[in-house]
């Protein structure tokens, strides 16, 4: 009996002191662990740093949109950076994608904004040119 | 080996502890915190389309890493529950567009706050955590080890804001991490990259000639539900009291 006993509170303790001494969460080497994950995923998303290496001129040309990033429109160009081909690069010239933003929904003080009365159906870049 | 030998070795290893403890010290100087502008927020939804794009949550899941509400308060005093409508835009589809939407809104004051992880510097999801799976990097940044969750649910609980979620496909607890893998290659994080009118701010706010050093000492920022105690490191300029979550 006093073997059993003695054999449960070695176990106990052996548990005891891995949990609170010795596992990798609390030696936070999991964490550390982790952070390498983390650091191992690759951005999707460049920039417009490196856009413009390439496009140099459209950069330069831009008024209006020129506060906003080349990715805020053409979505992830990560893949575009290496391949360089179109097909790897969202252009979307319908009225739907302008008005994603530009359409009057209230609230949308801080940049010029239209209503579906104004000339409907016609795509936006027929007039206005997004580069310029 | 005698006595004086024995110092010398020990005179030479001080130097070496001091340059790795420096070294340690250097890295952690770093604080980041993103500042939101509110009046500059348009509800366009690039931010969370380009979240889940970046980090891999899915396109039509209802729940995101970051997220923007939209608020219609009418203004009449005392305001009641049902003066103030409010949406929430967490997937592709954007609520904001739609007819009732903008009905609603004619007529009544109109604004959107995008949300994300608070990175709070008393996080109430490190604090519950029964893996020690949730912890602070140096840089403040809250992180989820994914290996070690075990899915329990407790920091979903235990979060104020509502910004942590079960990832659908992994399993287990998901959430902002600031863009861990793009700041740390010195790039913005997808969301600050995506806004089209810069509502976002990323950076580090001790380094004084930083864009958000210069907005936190020009003009008058709160945080989320500053009763918690969570001390968040996401700031609003702008925010309205009707944002009550």
């Amino acid at each position: 009996m006093v073997l059993g006993l003695g054999f449960a509170v070695l176990v106990y303790l052996a548990l005891f002191f891995y949990i609170f001494g010795f596992s990798p969460m609390i030696t936070s080497s999991s964490q550390s662990k982790w952070v390498e994950v983390e650091l191992s995923k690759e951005p999707k998303f460049a920039d417009t740093e490196i856009c413009k290496e390439c496009h140099y001129q459209l950069y330069i040309g831009m008024k209006n949109h020129s506060g906003v990033n080349c990715e805020a429109c053409h979505g992830s160009g990560a893949e575009h950076t290496i391949k360089r081909s179109s097909d790897t690069i969202a252009i979307n010239k319908t009225r739907d994608f302008c008005l994603k933003c530009h359409l009057d929904v209230g609230g949308r003080k801080a940049i010029e904004t239209v209503n579906e009365s104004h000339h409907p159906g016609v795509y936006c870049v027929v007039c206005h040119n997004p580069h310029k | 080996m005698n006595r004086r030998d024995f110092l010398k070795l020990i005179a030479g290893f001080l130097p070496s502890v001091a340059i790795v403890r420096g070294q340690s010290a250097g890295e952690s100087e770093k604080s980041y915190v993103m500042v939101i502008d509110v009046n500059k927020c348009i509800g366009c939804g690039n931010c969370v389309v380009a979240c889940k794009t970046e980090n891999d949550v899915p396109m039509d899941f209802k729940l995101s890493r970051t997220w923007i509400e939209g608020y219609a308060v009418k203004e009449e005093i005392p305001i009641e529950e049902s003066d103030v409508r409010k949406e929430v835009l967490s997937t592709s589809k954007n609520p904001f567009l739609d007819k009732s939407w903008i009905e609603t809104a004619k007529g009544r004051k109109t604004f959107y706050v995008p949300k994300l992880c608070n990175h709070c510097t008393n996080a109430p999801c490190v604090n519950v955590c029964p893996v020690y799976a949730r912890f602070y990097t140096k840089e403040g940044v809250v992180l989820v080890d994914k290996d070690t969750c075990i899915g329990c649910k407790y920091c979903i609980v235990a979060c104020p804001y509502g910004a942590t979620f079960m990832h659908p496909e992994q399993k287990v607890t998901d959430k902002c991490t600031f863009c861990y893998h793009r700041i740390k290659r010195g790039l913005k994080p997808a969301c600050v990259l995506a806004c089209p009118t810069g509502a976002r701010v990323f950076g580090d706010i001790n380094d004084e000639n930083s864009e958000v050093s210069r907005l936190v000492k020009e003009n008058r920022v709160t945080v989320l539900k500053p009763e918690e105690g969570t001390f968040p490191r996401v700031l609003y300029i702008g925010l309205d009291s009707y944002v009550v979550e």
